[in-house]
């Protein structure tokens, strides 16, 4: 019988500092057939970890097509990412996954995508952005707004420019430096009143207090609310819907999610 | 079978296995292994303290690490459990759907034989007890199945491992009934489908339960179908070497939703933030969870948790004011 809780190992291939508080790391499976195996949506995440310090919840933000290693952007906020983020080249990890569903391209066919990051939410959409330059993701149009703190925490900042032939970015921090020229404030501050959304599919990722007012805001514009979706973080063990950490109403976040339709959510109480 | 023929299949049982067996001790009726087959109570009672432990430990070891070497060996004892009613085999067969895909669960179960009995729970604090009927039993998962008719038993087998053991022991008389999955033909249960549709109607059930909840988490401790867990990492002495391992939590605990995120001075964010939220998370879980996933609620109705609750929370009484649906 399979066991879903034995590990792959991964090695560490490259290592970048993305901001002031997080790198991007560039792994790659050690099994030849784990590495054969790998293909993952936009979206899923993997469980990754160390041994002696567990796993914990990461979404991969590397090419859904380009799959000899894959990447991930990881912030320090606990015990686990503090080691993680003292790993070198070399080292091994532990992955579990790809989990869930993401965002399958049968969701947004022929529409535009908008995608909103807020904070580290922003590093899903690098995997979209990365295949949308490719030519690997079928949508009319391709927008990113991203809110984030201040000029040191933006991810992805040397790609922006390679990013902005072909996807519409926009950026917002909520408290910049005196030379930001930019817009300021919450990534609402991104919406206009000329923007039309009745035919625009959106996913939101970011910190929870976002979710209502991005939501009203892409409403006001005629987003329909099964065509607006978002990826929900929750604490989670197994991965596979049973150790109940995730749920949601009736829903598990690791198995049914972790991105969900408003459709879906918008009764449930507590899932936002 | 006589109740002398009975005593003789419990010694011969316990030759080569644990045989766990419902006991007197103290007053109180526990499930323990069996020494003497005389000391086995067969009784309507249900244990405090159900046969969970004993399929789902409170903590079992996932696998042991070597640097990043995984060694996983699962491994369980023959053993046998003995003397379960009609809601706790209700139980075991609900672990099972949970724990279908899980090679720990499965080993484990594969190395148990399941014995029940017809004796009927009549407790008051109780409710949706089936009673015996020979349909019953072709829904429930068990290994052999001793009813009681007068002083003597009638027994079933319920799998090829029970007949087997009767087979071996030399008891012919026994007749044969095929698991045929949890489901009845007539579909799930129409009290927990009636629960399920009105679930979310009354929403002020959760803040007076809120109030009152002391989120002791007694409640998951006996429910024998309560089974979440956490995983963590038990490191050696010798570096770079331990185990990981899964643990019973419940969802009372405060770090239960917990996540990673605020600095270590402030409060971690959480997303069950109250005892409210608690309360009706347990409640979803049961009720709404349960029976979108597998048709079945995840309770048997055996009461455990209304019996332990110390500040009187009765499951049955909540169950029926969310069957009335909105307060108007």
């Amino acid at each position: 019988m399979f066991n879903p809780y034995l590990p792959k190992i991964a090695k560490v291939k490259k290592i970048k500092l993305e901001a002031v508080d997080a790198k991007l790391f560039t792994l790659e499976f050690i099994d030849k057939k784990d590495k054969a195996n790998f293909c993952f949506t936009h979206g899923q995440f993997l469980l990754v970890g160390l041994m002696g310090l567990g796993e914990a919840a990461f979404d991969i933000c590397s090419s859904t097509v380009k799959l000899n290693t894959f990447e991930l952007a990881i912030r320090k906020v606990g015990s686990l990412t503090n080691k993680l983020h003292q790993l070198k080249v070399g080292d091994l990890v532990t992955v579990r996954g790809p989990f869930g569903n993401g965002l399958e391209q049968v969701k947004y066919k022929d529409k535009e995508l908008l995608l909103i990051g807020g904070g580290c939410g922003f590093i899903t959409m690098r995997s979209f952005a990365l295949d949308y330059l490719a030519q690997k993701l079928l949508v009319k149009k391709l927008d990113i707004f991203y809110g984030a703190l201040t000029e040191a925490n933006l991810f992805f900042k040397d790609e922006y420019n390679l990013w902005r032939k072909k996807i519409g970015l926009a950026i917002t921090l909520n408290k910049p430096s005196l030379k930001w020229q930019g817009t300021r404030g919450v990534v609402t501050n991104l919406f206009s009143n000329s923007q039309d959304f009745s035919n625009t599919v959106a996913l939101i990722v970011g910190p929870p207090p976002m979710y209502r007012s991005v939501i009203e805001e892409l409403q006001k514009r005629g987003m329909k609310d099964s065509d607006i979706y978002m990826s929900l973080e929750r604490r989670m063990y197994c991965g596979i819907g049973v150790c109940q950490h995730c749920a949601i109403g009736p829903y598990y976040v690791c198995k049914d999610g972790p991105v969900f339709s408003w459709q879906q959510l918008k009764d449930i109480p507590g899932a936002i | 079978m006589t109740i002398n023929e009975l005593y003789k299949f419990l010694e011969y049982l316990t030759q080569q296995n644990i045989v766990w067996a419902p006991q007197r001790v103290n007053g109180d009726l526990v499930i323990e292994p069996l020494v003497e087959p005389k000391k086995v109570e067969l009784t309507s009672e249900l244990p405090l303290h159900s046969f969970k432990r004993i399929l789902v430990p409170p903590s079992e070891v996932l696998f042991d690490y070597q640097n990043n070497k995984i060694k996983s060996e699962i491994k369980s004892p023959n053993q046998v459990i003995f003397g379960l009613t009609i809601p706790d085999l209700k139980a075991i067969t609900f672990l099972n759907q949970v724990f279908a895909k899980d090679p720990y669960f499965q080993q484990r179960l594969k190395k148990t034989l399941i014995v029940g009995h017809s004796l009927v729970p009549t407790e008051n604090y109780q409710f949706f007890i089936q009673k015996f009927a020979e349909d019953v039993l072709e829904h429930l998962k068990f290994d052999l199945f001793f009813a009681v008719k007068g002083k003597e038993f009638v027994v079933y087998s319920g799998s090829e491992d029970g007949q087997r053991i009767l087979d071996d022991f030399g008891y012919k008389k026994y007749e044969h009934i095929e698991y045929v999955g949890p489901i009845r033909e007539q579909g799930p249960e129409t009290q927990m489908l009636k629960i399920r549709e009105k679930f979310y109607d009354d929403q002020t059930i959760w803040q007076e339960l809120g109030k009152k909840c002391t989120e002791c988490g007694e409640c998951t401790l006996v429910c024998p179908t309560c089974f979440c867990f956490n995983i963590f990492d038990q490191p050696d002495l010798k570096p770079g070497c331990g185990q990981r391992c899964r643990e019973w939590t419940a969802c009372f605990y405060p770090d239960f939703s917990q996540v990673a995120g605020a600095s270590s001075d402030k409060e971690k964010p959480k997303f069950l933030k109250n005892t409210a939220e608690r309360i009706r998370f347990w409640y979803e879980h049961k009720f709404v969870r349960c029976p979108d996933q597998f048709s079945l609620a995840g309770c048997v109705g055996c009461g455990r948790c209304t019996k332990v609750c110390p500040v009187g929370i009765d499951i049955k009484e909540n169950l029926q004011r969310i069957l009335k649906g909105k307060v108007k």
